[in-house]
């Protein structure tokens, strides 16, 4: 209905009447000087003399000067006007957020706080994986609380140990009873722990449900298509939010991973030298079958996996596997090491464990390129029906000391 | 309980006037905010790109349709000081001969995975010069086929020449909350830290400190200490926002804390200068979706949900500049206040800094980015450097990451 211009270093405004007219129907002559006097006055709030003109149903107001200085504040006060009356007399846009609210306010509960003995470095990822072990072992509910602390979440019953005592690593690890508090949610520290403890729940329910979890993402293990060369697999991304008045939501979205289906050990039958030999591998991304991040491959080295390597301090890579828990049973011993490069670092992999990144010239090449593109691209119309079978499994949530309640539908927000 | 609003679009500030985006005030012929009035130009060119390369350069500095010319929109004059066509395969060994007086190497070189990784000349040309304190941008050779009269990529082309050089093509109009913004980033072995002023001129400088923790920014004390000290302000700050990509650990906070305490001691901060620490995600965000009448679309620009007193989620990006889903709705970036002075903040007004600050990245003059410039620039100087692209101190006030 308005449109802005710099002509000549004038501003000038256009205003389509006829437009002006569909929009505001019945109250188009009742509101038509209104409007007209408001943008006049945009004008002289810049102090910007003016000149109106109506010419084939079209009001046209012409700075008098030259007035770059002010086109953008002119344009913008005018564009917001525009959309807001057009938002007020034809209110058919809505705005959805893809998060589950939480029925009820969750109720405030108590934590019992363990501190970690002792180790100085690492300590984020030793209290991150110690709790998931004492989760395992101690069927307690666990997580971290800050960089050296855990936490276990009390229903009120429970009798608790002084110390927690874990192996990880080859190392023992004890964590010693500190103090007992109770949540708030007006506390950082506190409402990231309740967001790992309600992510920790999200991931458990996906799990069982048939996901494979990398971080908060969370993967069907389901292939959507019939291919012998690629995979192309579905699931969501979430994160835990939380609201004002103790509420709390998840976010959801839907996610799509694409990878190769074999690994670089089988896509090359089993031939070392045929791998060392392509030097088209150099600079390929690939994956880490466990892990889900993306890696350059720098060389291959001469070495085989059962070599000790200078860079792995002096063990094998399948040594190192076992140290890091990476299963290594199914791996050959004549695969040749491969080095990759992520994030400015080296890493070492054997090709067992290394599956190809397909790109689009891959798809092209495979003549799959549209065939992916329709089940990856998810229409707009296709995300609430993709979405609706996540939002009834999470419907429900039990946290063990208390359950979570979201409403199965989307929120609507009004954006006035 | 949760609420929205559209928050009102940056307007950008150019020498002769202002528009609401970069594209527009540029075809206005409102010229650059400030820059050089001369920008020397080295090319090195690769053999089998020779005569393609040229007459992209050649559109560049005189034009063609939709595309005035670098010198015409940026009011510079661009001078040649040396060109050297090179074997494909000997880039490396060419990059001594360049000499540093000019002020950028534009290098024409294979795409990405033409060559070979390791004849890939991309990340050593861009080491090594920056090394030399040498600033340089890349022109891939399917650029120089296929886009080489294409006014989109000569446009932004040309206004990363000059941003590069040291050219500022523009700036916001209106005054941020904050006097003085702060982002930064971590990477394995390096944190880097941007500042920028709130207000014009905009000034902008980054700076980096190696690190041995491989999980937080164990010295961010020391690294904001030392931007702000160096930053010559006039007068010690009466408010700072600091922005970090990502997650802040609660041992980051006792250091930034502890940074403005010092800072405060002395005397690069007033006593009582109000100051924001705000966490900037951008993965696993809630999606926005518009739908209108029926069918689903990118949010606007700049459309803003309060989730609660801490946090919100703000589309940087958006309709009109992106309508419809190309693959997925649009991801909006999502804030959260970890601590305050006063705790008296306003969320709209912290969320339209954010949303603002994301469209002074002169990178493209059709689309904004994402993050804001405070963040982004310090996350694209951390990838750089884990590729061991460290450049000289002379480039810590000039863009040669973008």
């Amino acid at each position: 209905m308005m449109n802005v211009k710099l002509i000549n270093g004038k501003i000038i405004t256009i205003i389509d009447l006829v437009k002006m007219e569909k929009l505001l129907s019945k109250r188009f002559n009742e509101l038509k000087p209104k409007i007209i006097q408001k943008v006049t006055s945009i004008y002289r709030k810049y102090n910007v003399p003016m000149t109106i003109k109506i010419k084939d149903n079209k009001y046209i107001i012409k700075a008098k000067t030259l007035t770059a200085k002010y086109y953008g504040n002119i344009k913008r006060e005018i564009l917001e006007l525009n959309r807001n009356l057009t938002i007020r007399f034809k209110p058919n846009i809505r705005h959805q957020i893809t998060i589950l609210i939480s029925k009820k306010p969750i109720k405030t509960f108590k934590i019992a706080v363990y501190e970690l003995e002792g180790l100085s470095i690492q300590k984020y990822r030793v209290t991150s994986i110690a709790s998931r072990i004492i989760h395992n072992n101690f069927k307690l509910k666990c997580d971290r609380y800050t960089a050296n602390t855990i936490a276990i979440p009390l229903i009120g019953t429970e009798k608790l140990p002084q110390q927690l005592k874990i192996n990880l690593e080859n190392k023992e690890l004890n964590f010693n009873f500190k103090y007992v508090k109770e949540i708030s949610l007006n506390n950082k520290v506190d409402r990231d722990y309740v967001k790992r403890i309600i992510n920790r729940s999200i991931k458990n329910k996906l799990r069982l449900s048939g996901h494979r979890i990398y971080g908060l993402k969370a993967i069907l293990d389901q292939n959507l298509i019939e291919n012998e060369q690629i995979e192309v697999k579905c699931g969501i991304e979430f994160q835990t939010v939380i609201l004002d008045n103790n509420h709390v939501a998840i976010a959801i979205s839907p996610v799509h991973e694409l990878n190769s289906k074999n690994n670089l050990w089988d896509e090359y039958n089993h031939d070392p030298n045929k791998i060392r030999n392509d030097y088209k591998l150099i600079g390929r991304r690939v994956k880490p079958t466990y892990t889900p991040k993306t890696r350059i491959i720098r060389r291959v080295k001469i070495e085989s996996i059962t070599h000790p390597l200078r860079e792995l301090g002096g063990i094998s890579l399948k040594e190192y596997y076992e140290n890091i828990g990476v299963e290594v049973k199914d791996i050959d011993d004549n695969e040749p090491v491969i080095e990759l490069v992520g994030r400015g670092l080296y890493y070492y992999d054997s090709p067992s464990k290394l599956k190809k990144i397909i790109t689009i010239k891959d798809l092209k090449e495979m003549n799959l390129l549209n065939q992916v593109k329709n089940l990856i691209q998810l229409p707009p119309a296709k995300w609430n029906q993709y979405l609706s079978r996540y939002t009834n499994l999470l419907s429900t949530l039990d946290l063990e000391f208390q359950q979570i309640n979201f409403v199965n539908q989307f929120m609507e927000v009004e954006i006035p | 309980m949760i609420t929205g609003r559209i928050l009102p679009r940056p307007i950008l500030k150019f020498k002769y006037g202002t528009a609401l985006t970069p594209i527009e005030g540029l075809k206005l012929n409102l010229k650059p905010f400030s820059g050089p009035s001369k920008i020397k130009i080295e090319l090195l060119i690769g053999d089998k790109a020779k005569s393609n390369a040229e007459k992209l350069f050649e559109n560049l500095t005189y034009g063609v349709k939709g595309y005035p010319g670098i010198s015409e929109i940026f009011n510079c004059e661009v001078e040649v000081t040396n060109k050297i066509v090179v074997d494909e395969n000997d880039f490396l060994n060419t990059i001594n001969e360049i000499s540093s007086s000019s002020d950028i190497v534009l290098a024409f070189i294979p795409d990405e995975m033409q060559l070979p990784y390791n004849l890939d000349p991309y990340m050593p040309i861009k080491r090594k010069l920056s090394m030399r304190g040498i600033v340089s941008q890349m022109v891939n050779y399917s650029t120089c086929k296929y886009l080489k009269n294409n006014s989109y990529v000569l446009y932004n082309l040309a206004l990363n020449i000059y941003s590069k050089a040291g050219g500022k093509p523009w700036i916001l109009d209106e005054i941020l909350s904050s006097q003085i913004f702060i982002g930064y980033d971590t990477a394995p072995g390096i944190i880097v830290a941007t500042i920028i002023q709130g207000k014009p001129p905009m000034k902008f400088k980054w700076d980096a400190e190696l690190t041995r923790h491989p999980e937080i920014a164990s010295n961010v004390d020391e690294l904001i200490i030392k931007l702000v000290s160096e930053f010559n302000l006039n007068e010690p700050i009466n408010s700072l926002t600091i922005l970090k990509d990502g997650r802040i650990h609660q041992k980051e906070l006792i250091k930034i804390t502890s940074a403005i305490k010092e800072l405060t001691e002395r005397n690069l901060m007033k006593n009582d200068a109000n100051w924001n620490i705000i966490e900037v995600k951008k993965k696993f965000t809630p999606r926005i979706l518009r739908i209108v009448k029926n069918l689903m679309e990118n949010p606007e620009k700049g459309t803003y949900i309060k989730l609660s007193k801490y946090s919100t989620i703000i589309c940087t990006t958006g309709y009109p500049e992106r309508r419809i889903f190309l693959q997925a709705p649009i991801r909006p970036i999502m804030i959260e206040i970890v601590d305050s002075k006063y705790w008296n903040y306003d969320l709209d007004i912290i969320s339209r800094d954010v949303y603002w600050l994301s469209e002074l990245h002169y990178a493209s003059a059709f689309v904004s980015t994402k993050l804001p410039i405070t963040i982004l620039y310090a996350h694209r100087i951390c990838s750089f450097w884990n590729a061991n692209v460290k450049p000289q101190l002379n480039l810590k006030e000039k863009l040669w990451f973008l």
